[in-house]
């Protein structure tokens, strides 16, 4: 049985298979991963049709060239500048804007270029990524060797295999291609909202005052493990070092040298450096959208309203998903077999 | 990574027992030397086994339907970190329902698993083994002997899948790390530092001291459970020379070697 693909003809710099990730076994060293933006993912994997939990494409810094094997629902999201450029088998290429979903059909192919904006893009294949799954996701953790295709990012050449394509569900609304009528959940607060601690208290009163006063920008030095500051050295009391524990998403550690670094989806799991505050989790998909020399600052808030802002941001992502409506129809492209789409 | 540096209690700052990690995480601390400053640093493997079972019975209550929304729990030197969701369950509510549980941990939970790990040691698998034989002035032999007869436990996992920091390695061969890491430590190397063993489950940087390499995988995706090893497993590990290490290395990687493991 041959099985549904893609390949890519041009993998970009920093391209990987990620998911949802796989939280529940950081207590033997397997970090939890992931798509760095969990908004985008959400939202693509909807405009597809897609359950929440399929696998696609995070793309950063673009540069990629995508050939489909087979006929699919595509979506790309991370912002709502970015685009693809899709080409068919005459060679017509056609621009679809970011946030909403189009079928691709075989023999085509999809450039995502040069990305304006943000840092990362999420590009959703209905059906999702193939890839052998690992305790239950797909997501590719480079340093870790794990996940993705072979645990490593995505290389010019690469076969992707497909899940079985999904059933669109909204055939019976009348429409199968989706677009997003509500983009305020993308709306970014101008400062990243933290919650001092877990150790804040290992740094002297001028540093705590000096990280919420300052402005960082974002080094060149960015992976998917963290986001290194350039800015004001943080003071310590004493030192840096801590009987190590475990590590969030967002946390902003601060070893000796006194530069944060913001820990992204690849984090190792425990670690034994201060860590002088959090990023709460509404505000974590702003940093994959940061590219390096951007600006950061921070504004502190209590867990309480950490928490509500997680509420609060729910809300926003699920009434951009129910209020998703038929986009205007894109009939520059040219399908080489019309009846395939009649799983619509 | 372990820090070599003891816990400080930082001034007269008396740290608190639940510190918050944004409003998706929230450490729990037991080291009682911050908790209660003066008091003795021996205590630390006391604490880090506390830890551990208020996150056995976190499981347990996750598991029964009495606490929801713990979306991971990750034991730490002397501390839990309990990642939860703040859809299902707020920090305070968590604080509030583990509270009572804090004065009845059990510091060993008598199931422990004993696991034995066999190493060849030093030659091209342990390219350190001389020259720390010297800092220490210890022989090759003696080092080998000291860490076979050293009885390690699981403190933490962390840094790659599979890694545990082994702790109890006899304390005539403590030794900082490395001052500078290695590019690249191969897979299996088994490597010591302060009172502590670790094996790096994947190629990786590193900056242990290299002593050995062992024949079987501690992380293996292709298995339903592919972590070898968790925090507080009791190991030992016991000398092979460079034949017996190739058949075993064959032998397990066949699927016939089974690991001691009682």
């Amino acid at each position: 049985m041959t099985v549904d693909a893609i390949t890519m003809i041009r993998s970009g710099p920093y391209t990987s298979v990620q998911d949802r990730g796989r939280a529940g076994h950081q207590a033997v060293g397997v970090p939890e991963s992931g798509a760095l933006d969990r908004v985008a993912l959400r939202l693509v994997n909807a405009l597809v049709g897609n359950p929440a939990d399929k696998a696609g494409l995070e793309i950063c810094l673009g540069g990629v060239q995508i050939a489909f094997q087979a006929s699919r629902r595509v979506a790309l999201t991370g912002s709502v500048a970015a685009t693809m450029v899709i080409t068919d088998h005459l060679g017509h290429d056609i621009t679809v804007y970011a946030n909403r979903s189009i079928r691709v059909h075989a023999g085509q192919t999809i450039h995502i270029n040069g990305l304006s904006g943000t840092n990362t893009v999420f590009l959703a294949i209905s059906g999702g990524i193939g890839t052998p799954p690992l305790y239950g996701s797909r997501a590719t953790s480079p340093n870790a060797m794990i996940g993705g295709l072979k645990g490593r990012l995505l290389k010019d050449g690469d076969v992707l295999p497909l899940c079985p394509d999904v059933a669109f569900p909204d055939t019976a609304k009348g429409y199968a291609d989706k677009m997003l009528s509500d983009l305020t959940v993308y709306d970014a607060s101008s400062s990243l909202r933290v919650v001092f601690g877990p150790q804040d208290d290992r740094f002297t009163d001028q540093a705590k005052a000096v990280f919420l006063s300052s402005t960082y920008q974002v080094s060149p030095l960015l992976n998917r493990m963290g986001m290194r500051l350039d800015g004001p050295v943080l003071e310590h009391c004493d030192n840096a070092d801590i009987a190590s524990d475990g590590i969030v998403n967002g946390s902003v550690q601060v070893p000796g040298d006194g530069k944060p670094i913001i820990l992204l989806a690849d984090h190792q799991t425990t670690g034994g450096y201060t860590k002088i505050a959090t990023v709460i989790q509404a505000d974590l998909p702003m940093l994959a959208r940061r590219k390096p020399g951007d600006s950061i600052t921070f504004t502190a808030i209590s867990v309480e309203d950490a928490e509500q802002a997680a509420r609060d941001h729910e809300a926003l992502l699920c009434h951009a998903i129910e209020t998703m409506v038929a986009p205007p129809p894109m009939n520059a492209i040219a399908s080489p077999c019309p009846s395939d789409d009649k799983s619509d | 990574m372990i820090s070599s540096n003891k816990q400080h209690s930082h001034s007269g700052q008396e740290t608190k027992r639940f510190l918050p990690a944004g409003g998706h995480g929230l450490v729990v601390n037991f080291d009682d030397t911050q908790l209660r400053p003066g008091e003795s640093k021996g205590n630390t493997d006391l604490a880090t086994r506390k830890a551990r079972a208020l996150a056995g019975l976190i499981q347990e209550a996750a598991k029964d339907g009495k606490l929801s929304g713990i979306v991971d729990l990750i034991p730490g030197l002397t501390n839990l970190l309990v990642q939860y969701d703040p859809l299902l369950i707020t920090a305070k509510h968590l604080q509030t329902t583990i509270t009572p549980w804090l004065d009845h941990l059990s510091e060993d939970s008598g199931k422990s698993r004993h696991i034995r790990i066999p190493c060849c040691y030093g030659g091209e698998f342990g390219p350190d083994l001389e020259g720390i034989a010297d800092q220490l002035n210890l022989s090759a032999d003696e080092i080998v002997e000291r860490h076979v007869a050293s009885s390690l436990e699981v403190a933490i996992m962390g840094f790659l899948p599979g890694l545990a920091y082994m702790k109890g390695v006899d304390e005539a061969l403590y030794l900082p790390r490395r001052k500078t890491p290695r590019a690249m430590v191969p897979a299996l190397t088994l490597g010591i530092a302060m009172d502590q063993t670790v094996v790096y489950p994947m190629p990786s940087p590193g900056g242990w001291n290299l002593i050995g390499r062992i024949p079987i995988e501690l992380f293996d995706p292709g298995k339903d459970n592919p972590v070898l090893l968790r925090p507080g497993d009791k190991i030992k590990f016991y000398q092979i020379d460079i034949k017996k290490y190739n058949d075993i290395y064959k032998s397990y990687h066949e699927g016939q070697f089974v690991v001691e493991i009682s």
